[in-house]
């Protein structure tokens, strides 16, 4: 079942509130389970044993391992945790890479999750469940089950037995579902029509502005798909009183592509730099081996997503700018420490960036980001090679209509691409900040109230209305 | 007190709505979208299991949702608001009218109607070699109908018209293949040329897909023309409305009231009796029009009780009794073969959508003199 669906907003969703609010405080974790395993098996309903296969699994190494570590067996904790990973590792790529089978939809997202938690038993950082259902909530909780963000387990392990609904955790969560909501269905599904259209034409025929303003598009599709599904999750998790992480901060206004990946689907980065980067070594054997651990690190974020060569690629085309951008910046950041020691002075000033240096660098991430897409959205290599030649070298073979198809694509949509940019941007979110603030300070508080719901009420409706009429409603990050 | 109303707002909101929807009673039918809607699925294990039942519900509950017409208005108005001028597949022109988006390949479109022109003429070919090889002595001709975007190009919204696939450049490859095929040999009918030299009238709905009577009055004068037959001039017909409220089509696509088409009859001073035969003789009716349709959306219904695979036409008192035609044809026909009684006291119409027998074994059957095939382009190329 998909968030932005009449079946989510209108039956699921409303019967698993009242049957989690009307359940007594010890019974909401079996309510949130079992109801998670109805939310899954609705559209999967053969592999919600696969899943509920992967759940007793690590339930079982987990407590394995623990009870091993308590007696001092190091050996055999190792082996119970190379055990759970390989079962792991072993269900991922088969589904995943093999495909043989249909891929099981969540099966990236939750894999890394199990994965987290046998680790962090494994380095004490937690204690094992011994709960079967707050563990079985922690891998399938249908808010996050699908599409992320992928939560540590020692993120959650206070959440699971200990959280406590409120009032003003469930109106924040409506807030933030209901933007998530409009994000997905206004913007993300617009901004992919005009992606569908440009990405028909053949790369052959088509010119370099054509290539640019899909490329733009697809960029606002999949950020607004999967920002909005990250935020639909955070929602609905803080209504049931969870407190999960926030997987993306503004990602296309990065200065640079280590910032990029700071910020872009921020809770895969953060498990692979715990789970992988951390121990290779990280940055602290050496320069030549933090370019290696780059490599490997970008690499498996790459074929994470699936199993085309083109994934291979984007995850390397990123290993290479952040290799880059490492050398750089041990570069000027030796000469810089350097001549700091020289003249004695505070060389503070040089960290703010004057506007120019800002737009070289947003242009030159941006611009990486935006030829990074151009491999993801590509399946075939050869297609994606062709499209980058038009967006970057003219195209004398553009086809005639060309002009007019990006005329009246920048027409028909003008308003629409003027909010996909602004909302890419912290802008909104800021100025209603502001706004309210003003209100407040004017104690007339009552306002804002009426106007933040009635924003919310046209966003929900509006989308209510864009679900009925839905003839494309894709989620990209489905696939994953 | 902000977060307590954010709550309990939302909740009435979603519990309204739900339980609303739940007790709604489902359609089969809708009138205003002119389609059969998804129904509630089998609920079977297999069905279960293969996930076909999730996928139906899905639609189902979209399509069954309470006030379903309403929120695509709502839609429809907010897209508008925005500046769009194409929503849903439909171009929102000047005039107040309104036009299918048919993208060339060139412009995005998927390529399926560049990559039928061809195979779907050398069809066409074919079947008329076999048609003249029965009908020796008749006449065989071919009307392929431009759209409305092809012939009122002007009010198509400003950068589109060069996006639509060309209509006028498949027409005339379809005229040089016909001619080359045929060498002179009268099959072409260039309805194109007439309806341009008419574009300034009202030869197309503004919210349906079809041509209106005037349109298919016009064609027929090319077709009579071609066949050096009289033509019953416009002014010696009564031009009577039937509907001055149709909302066709292209307005379902956007769900909210359009300027209204207007649909008319044009009728001869002295109309013949008639007798209409509907397939194997399922129905039988005296009129080619079928008044119950103007109550419902489907309007256009009205001429030839919308498509049925094959119509038998007898018409008592026309100069030429013993002739008799085969149109083979899409809906466009329906309100032009009403002009052909004039001439034959047999029309049999075909609909090969719906009709599964031979139309040659037909044609020598009912020993047929002429034979016309009529299609509007889009559907040709899609359909024939």
């Amino acid at each position: 079942m998909v968030f932005s669906s009449i079946p989510f907003l209108f039956r699921f969703l409303p019967i698993f509130l009242i049957m989690y609010f009307a359940a007594p405080r010890r019974m909401r974790n079996l309510v949130l389970f079992l109801g998670s395993l109805i939310f899954y098996a609705w559209g999967e309903p053969v592999y919600v044993f696969l899943m509920l296969f992967s759940t007793v699994s690590d339930y079982v190494h987990g407590i394995w391992i623990g009870k091993f570590k308590e007696q001092g067996k190091e050996k055999r904790a190792k082996a119970a945790l190379a055990s759970s990973i390989i079962i792991n590792l072993a269900m991922l790529c088969f589904f995943k890479y093999a495909e043989i089978l249909p891929l099981p939809v969540g099966i990236s997202f939750y894999t890394f999750q199990t994965m987290s938690y046998t680790i962090d038993v494994y380095r004490l950082e937690t204690k094992p469940q011994r709960n079967f259902v707050a563990f079985g909530v922690y891998v399938s909780m249908f808010p996050q089950l699908i599409a992320g963000p992928i939560i540590k387990y020692k993120q959650a392990a206070t959440g699971l037995t200990e959280r406590r609904e409120t009032f003003d955790q469930a109106a924040y969560g409506i807030r933030r579902f209901v933007v998530g909501l409009g994000k997905k269905v206004l913007l993300a599904n617009q901004a992919g029509l005009i992606w569908e259209q440009i990405s028909a034409i053949n790369p052959q025929a088509l010119s370099m502005s054509g290539a640019w303003l899909g490329m733009l598009a697809f960029a606002f599709q999949i950020y607004f798909d999967f920002s909005g599904y990250s935020d639909m999750a955070i929602g609905l998790g803080a209504m049931f009183g969870f407190t999960f992480p926030e997987n993306f901060h503004y990602p296309y206004l990065s200065l640079s592509i280590t910032q990029f990946w700071r910020r872009w689907h921020m809770t895969l980065g953060g498990w692979f730099r715990d789970y992988v980067y951390i121990p290779l070594g990280g940055s602290r054997r050496g320069l030549g081996r933090q370019l290696i651990n780059i490599l490997i690190v970008w690499l498996l974020t790459g074929i994470w997503h699936g199993a085309g060569w083109n994934f291979l690629v984007w995850g390397l085309w990123f290993a290479v700018f952040l290799v880059l951008e490492k050398f750089i910046y041990s570069c000027f950041h030796n000469r810089e420490n350097s001549s700091r020691k020289e003249n004695g002075q505070n060389t503070e000033h040089t960290k703010r960036k004057n506007p120019l240096t800002t737009v070289f660098l947003f242009t030159y991430s941006f611009t990486v980001v935006l030829a990074g897409w151009v491999f993801f959205s590509h399946e075939n290599i050869v297609d994606a090679l062709a499209y980058l030649k038009v967006m970057f070298f003219w195209n004398r073979n553009a086809v005639q209509t060309m002009k007019e198809t990006i005329y009246f694509l920048l027409y028909n949509y003008r308003v629409l691409l003027f909010v996909l940019l602004i909302g890419a941007t912290p802008f909104p979110a800021k100025a209603a900040e502001k706004i309210k603030i003003m209100f407040e300070k004017k104690r007339a508080g009552a306002v804002w109230t009426i106007l933040e719901l009635l924003f919310l009420m046209g966003v929900f409706l509006l989308s209510t209305a864009f679900i009925v009429d839905a003839s494309y409603n894709p989620f990209l990050y489905f696939r994953f | 007190m902000r977060n307590r109303l954010t709550v309990f707002l939302f909740g009435i909101l979603l519990f309204l709505f739900s339980v609303a929807d739940i007790f709604t009673s489902d359609c089969f039918f809708s009138q205003s979208e002119n389609r059969i809607l998804q129904q509630k699925p089998e609920f079977t294990m297999k069905n279960l299991l293969s996930g076909k039942y999730g996928k139906e519900y899905e639609d189902y509950s979209s399509d069954q949702f309470i006030g379903r017409d309403r929120w695509i208005g709502f839609k429809t108005r907010t897209e508008m608001t925005l500046g769009q001028v194409m929503i849903n597949g439909v171009y929102l022109g000047k005039e107040e009218s309104l036009f299918e988006q048919h993208l060339s390949k060139y412009a995005g479109g998927d390529g399926r109607l560049e990559e039928n022109a061809e195979r779907k003429l050398t069809k066409l070919v074919s079947d008329i070699k076999q048609y003249r090889s029965v009908c020796k002595d008749g006449e065989v001709r071919v009307m392929l109908v431009p759209s409305a975007y092809t012939i009122w190009e002007n009010r198509l919204p400003p950068y589109t018209a060069s996006l639509q696939f060309s209509e006028t450049d498949f027409l005339e490859e379809g005229r040089e293949q016909i001619e080359r095929s045929f060498p002179g040999e009268r099959i072409w009918v260039d309805v194109q040329a007439v309806l341009a030299e008419h574009a300034t009238e009202e030869v197309y709905y503004r919210t349906d897909h079809h041509w209106t009577t005037l349109g298919a009055y016009y064609g027929y004068t090319a077709w009579a023309d071609s066949m050096d037959m009289d033509v019953v001039l416009a002014e010696k017909l009564e031009q009577k409305t039937v509907s001055s409220d149709f909302q066709g089509t292209l307005q379902s696509k956007l769900n909210i009231p359009w300027e209204k088409d207007i649909i008319k009859v044009f009728l001869k001073p002295d109309e013949p009796m008639y007798e209409l035969i509907y397939d194997m003789g399922e129905k039988t009716s005296d009129s080619l029009y079928e008044e119950s349709y103007l109550n419902t959306k489907n309007q256009y219904g009205f001429f030839l009780d919308d498509n049925h695979g094959l119509i038998t036409i007898r018409t008592n008192g026309t100069k030429q009794q013993e002739r008799s035609i085969v149109v083979i044809k899409d809906s466009y026909a329906n309100c032009f073969v009403p002009f052909l009684t004039e001439y034959y006291g047999t029309v049999y119409v075909i609909d090969r959508r719906y009709y599964r027998g031979n139309v040659s074994e037909f044609l020598e059957e009912k020993q047929i003199q002429d034979v016309l095939v009529l299609y509007n382009v889009i559907q040709f190329l899609e359909n024939y």
